[in-house]
């Protein structure tokens, strides 16, 4: 290493923390509304970088003998920003195989269901009821979610 | 949604969700498309869309996914999520209604 490099302030752990606290904070964002896959992806991109701003800085503090301890305790919370991220991405996508879910070409099943005001729907009406504008529906869109708690 | 309407396209919102949870919501948010009850989880397991413990509290609910539905109920289009953060683009399901005579 030059002498350049050892000189100044030591801001790799710094910019990890960053780096990390941002990967937690597309993670908050996406849990709440779509980010698509850019905004998931680079929260695992910012964790990783983040590990390796936080390695590189932290083994600099320990080569040049100064910052070790602050670099060692940002880094710390820096390791458990990015535990938190990485276990959020993980769980995000462990889903179900669903191996069984009604295919392409099948027979959507029928079901009779609770509406928002009570009553009792069926797929079979819902598929051929006018739609409000009053014309009659061409197709119907199942969109099966988590639920608004 | 004026547009899926236009398109001849029949949304219909399905959860775990009671009733008046799903009116609190569409009053809230203005949502007009149907919302289903599934409680139990009856339909979500007809589906084989049960998420087990993934609700508050360790509650059963669905994964999410959609299907699109000609008039016959045959199904013409589906998505499955990989992630939950990633969510189907309105256009993708059109284009899949256009697609249907």
């Amino acid at each position: 290493m030059t002498d350049a490099n050892n000189s100044g302030r030591n801001w790799l752990p710094l910019l990890g923390f960053l780096a990390a606290g941002a990967a937690i904070g597309i993670n908050f964002v996406a849990f709440n509304m779509p980010v698509g896959p850019i905004g998931v992806w680079s929260s695992l991109a910012l964790a990783v970088l983040a590990l390796v701003l936080l390695f590189l800085g932290v083994a600099r503090a320990f080569r040049t003998g100064r910052g070790k301890i602050l670099s060692s305790l940002v880094g710390v919370v820096t390791l458990l920003a990015c535990a938190l991220s990485l276990f959020g991405f993980w769980s995000a996508r462990k889903l179900p195989s669903s191996s069984a879910a009604p295919q392409v070409g099948q027979k959507a099943p029928d079901f009779t269901m609770t509406d928002s005001t009570g009553k009792q729907v069926s797929l079979v009406q819902l598929l051929v009821a006018p739609l409000p504008n009053g014309a009659s529906p061409k197709a119907t869109l199942l969109v099966f979610y988590r639920g608004y708690w | 949604m004026k547009e899926y309407e236009s398109a001849g396209v029949r949304a219909v919102a399905i959860s775990v969700d009671s009733p008046q949870t799903n009116a609190d919501l569409m009053k809230k948010a203005g949502y007009t498309f149907t919302f289903l009850s599934d409680p139990n989880t009856e339909v979500i397991k007809r589906y084989d869309l049960l998420h087990k413990g993934a609700g508050p509290e360790g509650h059963d609910i669905s994964r999410p996914a959609e299907f699109l539905l000609d008039s016959s109920g045959t199904v013409r289009w589906t998505n499955f999520t990989e992630d939950i953060r990633v969510r189907p683009r309105a256009e993708e399901m059109l284009a899949a209604a256009k697609a249907i005579k």
